[in-house]
């Protein structure tokens, strides 16, 4: 029996290929967006954890809060009965960008780290012996061939952007000759040791986890991804909820007869249960190989950026991990059952000889305007609260969150006052009749318009904020790059020779000179600045202190970035404590956008007496940016500066703006996507819609309103319907935007940002989102300018 | 004459080739006169009266309605004169759903630019009965209720020519009665020559003249 009514019930979509595609494709577009970032992310963290585990990661490490320790250091703690590894590492720039280089040695180094090293043609020997060897994944070792460096080894299973060396090696190429980065503990320790306090009071012992700073740092970017495919996924599955609801709905004379046949409710229930199972795994599997190749496209610039923004080491190529396959799969029946729920729990308590109502549901929805009404007020009021009481990011997007879906509730209701509203100015029967059927359209065509409303919104929202960030960060580079040149030496030497040699030509040289090191227990850069007019005049400060730059340059107090002081309350006024001397006074907070670190701004002086080690390297040049290229080109010729080693004020904001732009790519590539399922959800709800529409049609034409009049309104109502989601969408979208701007942001990045409005941007997207529209119903209103009057006839004809 | 059709084909296409469904009809209709077309099923006479109201084209054969062929109209002038010339009344599904009875029975009339004056709706909702319903949607009225706001908004405009294809079909005796007598009235009173499709004999005596259709031709 069961057998026989599992096939009746497949029979449908025998009869309705097109309703069978569209559930299979929405519910396949939506798992593909959200799979597709999944996938995007999981590569990305496991080349994290990759790059941690690689260089003793999982195990405690000992390291000189001032930065590198002294080699010295190292050999006083092994004597002392501590079984530790030196690690030296620093960042090489390739033409391609930067490599982290690691330096190991193989001989006390735990096992897996030492791997490594024995890994190399030629075993052990050749690591440590001249010229020594660099190990690294293929594709790092494909961007490490420059002539300068030890042959290079591919070695499969390394992680991207990291290359290992003997420890001597790495010392040489990163010109850290006698300097240590960290020491790993290994796992044994002889009981016996001397306390570190004791024999190094100078370094401190952190234990394992402490390399989980790059998962921590870029959680944000991961975390606004997974909220856009979210989003995707959550637009997608309005499209399966239509299909299954109008699937449901058209078979319920089949239902009612399968009952009266002697089918329990339970078991039709269970029945449609399987058929649903097979059609979610369906999807879910072609929803997540789409959502490979969506990964797939998008990995190269999201590791670019992950590069460019936060030096993390992800590669652009994408692994298939059964996690992530498993993970498609469950999110494409868990939205097969979020969409199915109710249309079961109908079938599920369906009385035997229940009617079939085809316009029951848009009778329903009329009566749940206000239900959904409610439900939006109280989403509102939980965005309320979380934006009043939370904190921290999931407080950030639960608010988020919250509003969209209040937002896409109330849509139905407000569209059905305003077609209310518009029926009364109708003077014409042809206009009354148009505004009355589209308000009874309307419940059939809310969960696409609702679909709609979330793509645009989030367009608005989401390009708002990239926008008003761009002009932000545009400003901001022009104040920050203040110098015309950037120039670099080689050695301390060369840079005194530098300093000789520009300072006649030049109106100021600026040092740029910076220290790595922990402030309030996170990693951060302290910069010194020099006492010049560059700061006073064009440094973004968004709170001072009286007398801001007088304290700085004396050495009594410090700038900090905006996303230190949000973190840490480290507002002017406060102490912060800085490495090498007292605690100093924060006198002032400045703007830093793109960057992930903590950032710490103190006299030039101060910075040399804290840190006598640090490079003093790079220098800022002041000068009339009408001789910038001569003194260039002097500085090449007649100084013999490698040209790599000078940077134009004009390159380097082209190049923070491109980093800029690439970091956005994937968002607008979202953005685009996420458009594009709604068009497809008005698509489907159209043509789903259109075969239950004939009867609603055809008295009208009857009554003498040609095909093509009733065509030309079809299409007419789609666009109108989507111009006002569009409308609606604006406001929702600024909303969106302030809580990215205001709140999301603050929490991610730890910086505010000023909202800017781009009426342009929503002109264009107002567009975009009529074409969408007007191309996804002009199928429909073609196929229905060339119905058939035959078809049409039928209807006063045959019961359907 | 105000309907006159002339040597009427249509067909079909059937599994072993073309079905003649209309093989040669020929008949004619005066202003006021009501004629009841009879037949079994599928003996043509709902595609006749497609045909003569312009929701469907004859293969050959020509109809004119008040000396207007309608083979020389083209969608748009069908359309018009579907909306200005004729009434049609069908089976089922004859009201627009998102509209009110009022505006129902109005929108043939607005469509066509037809003034028809107030006292004229008055009078026609209540001889038909549908004072109290003027505000309700067709889903909320009875077959015999839904049936009376299409022969009102049919009759409203003033057609001249009423094509009414089994009205009372899916109506009880007594609300039948009462249909086709508020319809012959209407008829009656306004000069207007009205097509009557129907199965019953009942019917069809109440009409002036009787045809019978029988495998696409006209035998009485």
């Amino acid at each position: 029996m069961r057998k026989t009514a599992f096939l009746t019930l497949l029979s449908h979509w025998r009869r309705h290929p097109f309703q069978l595609v569209t559930l299979v494709l929405g519910l396949a577009l939506a798992t593909a967006l959200w799979s597709g970032v999944q996938a995007i992310n999981a590569e990305a963290r496991a080349s994290y954890d990759a790059a941690a585990d690689a260089v003793g990661g999982s195990r405690p490490v000992i390291v000189a809060p001032t930065g590198d320790m002294d080699e010295a250091q190292y050999v006083t703690l092994r004597r002392a009965g501590w079984l530790v590894t030196p690690v030296v590492e620093g960042w090489m720039m390739t033409d391609q960008g930067r490599v982290r280089l690691v330096g190991i040695d193989p001989l006390t180094a735990p096992p897996d780290v030492a791997a490594a090293g024995v890994a190399v043609d030629g075993g052990l020997g050749a690591f440590l012996t001249a010229p020594g060897r660099i190990l690294a994944a293929p594709a790092t070792a494909a961007r490490l061939s420059s002539g300068d460096l030890p042959p290079v080894t591919a070695t499969e299973g390394l992680a991207p952007s990291l290359a290992f060396t003997d420890i001597g090696v790495a010392q040489r190429l990163l010109e850290k000759e006698g300097r240590l980065s960290r020491l790993i503990v290994l796992d044994t320790q002889p009981l016996n040791r001397p306390a570190l306090s004791d024999i190094a009071p100078e370094l401190e012992f952190r234990p394992s986890g402490g390399q989980a700073d790059l998962a921590r740092l870029t959680d944000s970017f991961h975390l606004n991804l997974a909220a856009f495919g979210l989003l995707s996924f959550a637009v997608g599955l309005f499209i399966v909820h239509g299909a299954i609801g109008l699937a449901f709905e058209q078979r319920r004379p089949v239902f009612r007869t399968l009952r009266a046949l002697g089918l329990p409710a339970r078991d039709l229930t269970w029945l449609l249960v399987v058929e649903l199972l097979v059609l979610a795994l369906l999807s879910g599997a072609l929803g997540v190989a789409l959502g490979y190749l969506i990964a797939a496209a998008l990995l190269p610039d999201v590791a670019a950026t992950l590069r460019g923004l936060y030096g993390a080491p992800v590669e652009g190529a994408l692994t298939i991990r059964p996690a992530w396959w498993a993970a498609g799969m469950g999110i494409a029946v868990a939205g097969t059952a979020v969409a199915a729920t109710g249309a079961l729990w109908k079938i599920a308590r369906l009385p035997v000889l229940a009617p079939a109502r085809p316009r029951a549901w848009a009778r329903a929805s009329q009566s749940t305007l206000w239900l959904q009404l409610a439900a939006a007020a109280a989403l509102v009021l939980v965005s309320l609260v979380s934006g009043l009481f939370g904190s921290g990011l999931v407080a950030g997007f639960l608010m988020l969150g919250a509003l969209l879906i209040a937002a896409a509730l109330t849509l139905p209701a407000l569209l059905s006052g305003f077609l209310a509203l518009a029926a009364r100015t109708a003077r014409s029967a042809t206009a009354e009749w148009f505004w009355a059927d589209t308000r009874q359209q309307l419940p059939g065509l809310s969960l696409a318009l609702m679909a709609l409303l979330l793509a645009l919104s989030a367009n608005i929202g989401v390009g708002t904020m990239v926008s008003s960030f761009r002009l932000t960060f545009t400003g901001w580079l022009d104040q920050r790059l203040a110098s015309e040149l950037y120039v670099s030496a080689e050695t301390a030497e060369d840079a005194a020779a530098l300093v000789a040699f520009v300072e006649p030509r030049v109106d100021a040289i600026l040092p740029i000179w910076n220290v790595e090191a922990e402030i309030a227990g996170a990693p951060a850069e302290i910069y010194g600045v020099a006492d010049h007019t560059t700061y006073r005049d064009n440094w973004p400060l968004l709170a001072r202190l009286p007398d801001v730059w007088d304290r700085v340059a004396a050495g009594d107090a410090v700038l900090v970035n905006e996303q230190l002081a949000r973190r840490d309350g480290l507002w002017p006024g406060t102490m912060l404590p800085v490495p090498g001397g007292p605690p100093m006074e924060v006198a002032g907070v400045y703007s830093d956008y793109g960057n992930p670190l903590a950032q710490v701004l103190i006299g030039i002086d101060a910075l040399t007496t804290r840190f006598p080690d640090v490079e003093r390297l790079n220098f800022g040049l002041r000068l009339d940016p009408a001789e910038k290229d001569a003194l260039a080109t002097a500085l090449i010729t007649e100084f013999g500066l490698p040209p790599e080693n000078l940077v134009d004020q004009n390159a380097l904001k082209g190049f923070s703006i491109e980093v800029f732009d690439r970091t956005f790519t994937v968002t607008g590539a979202l953005n685009v996507l996420t458009l594009a399922v709604a068009g497809f959800a008005i698509l489907t709800s159209l043509l789903t819609l259109a075969s239950t529409r004939l009867p609603q049609l055809a008295p009208v034409w009857a009554l003498g309103l040609t095909r093509a009049d009733l065509a030309r309104i079809e299409l007419g109502r789609a666009l109108m319907l989507a111009s006002l989601t569009m409308v609606a969408a604006i406001p929702v979208g600024l909303v969106l935007a302030w809580v990215l701007l205001a709140v999301i942001n603050v929490e991610a990045f730890g910086w505010r940002l000023p909202m800017h409005l781009f009426p342009r941007d929503w002109l264009v997207l107002g567009v975009l989102a009529l074409l969408a529209a007007g191309l996804a119903s002009l199928w429909p209103a073609l196929r229905l300018s060339r119905t058939e009057p035959a078809v049409l006839l039928k209807v006063f004809t045959n019961e359907r | 004459m105000l309907l006159s059709v002339t040597d009427l084909k249509k067909s079909y296409p059937g599994e072993n080739g073309p079905v003649a469904v209309l093989d040669g009809v020929s008949l004619t209709l005066k202003p006021g006169e009501t004629v009841a077309l009879t037949g079994e099923s599928g003996s043509g006479k709902s595609t006749l009266l497609h045909i003569v109201g312009g929701l469907e084209a004859a293969d050959a054969g020509e109809v004119t309605i008040d000396g207007t062929a309608i083979a020389t109209l083209d969608d748009r002038g069908r359309a018009a004169l579907r909306r200005r010339d004729i009434g049609v009344v069908f089976q089922q599904f004859n009201l627009i759903p998102s509209l009110t009875v009022a505006a129902n029975i109005t929108f043939q009339a607005r469509l066509a630019g037809v003034e028809y004056g107030h006292l004229r709706l008055e009078n026609l909702v209540e001889t038909l009965g549908l004072q109290d319903h003027l505000g309700k949607y067709p889903e909320q009225l009875s077959g015999g209720q839904q049936q009376r706001v299409a022969i009102a908004r049919a009759i409203l405009p003033g057609p001249k020519l009423l094509l009414a294809d089994e009205p009372t079909g899916n109506l009880d005796e007594t609300t039948a009665d009462a249909v086709i007598d508020a319809l012959l009235a209407q008829v009656r009173m306004a000069e207007t020559a009205m097509l009557l499709v129907t199965h019953s004999d009942r019917l069809a005596a109440r009409a002036d003249r009787r045809l019978h259709l029988q495998h696409g031709r006209v035998t009485a």
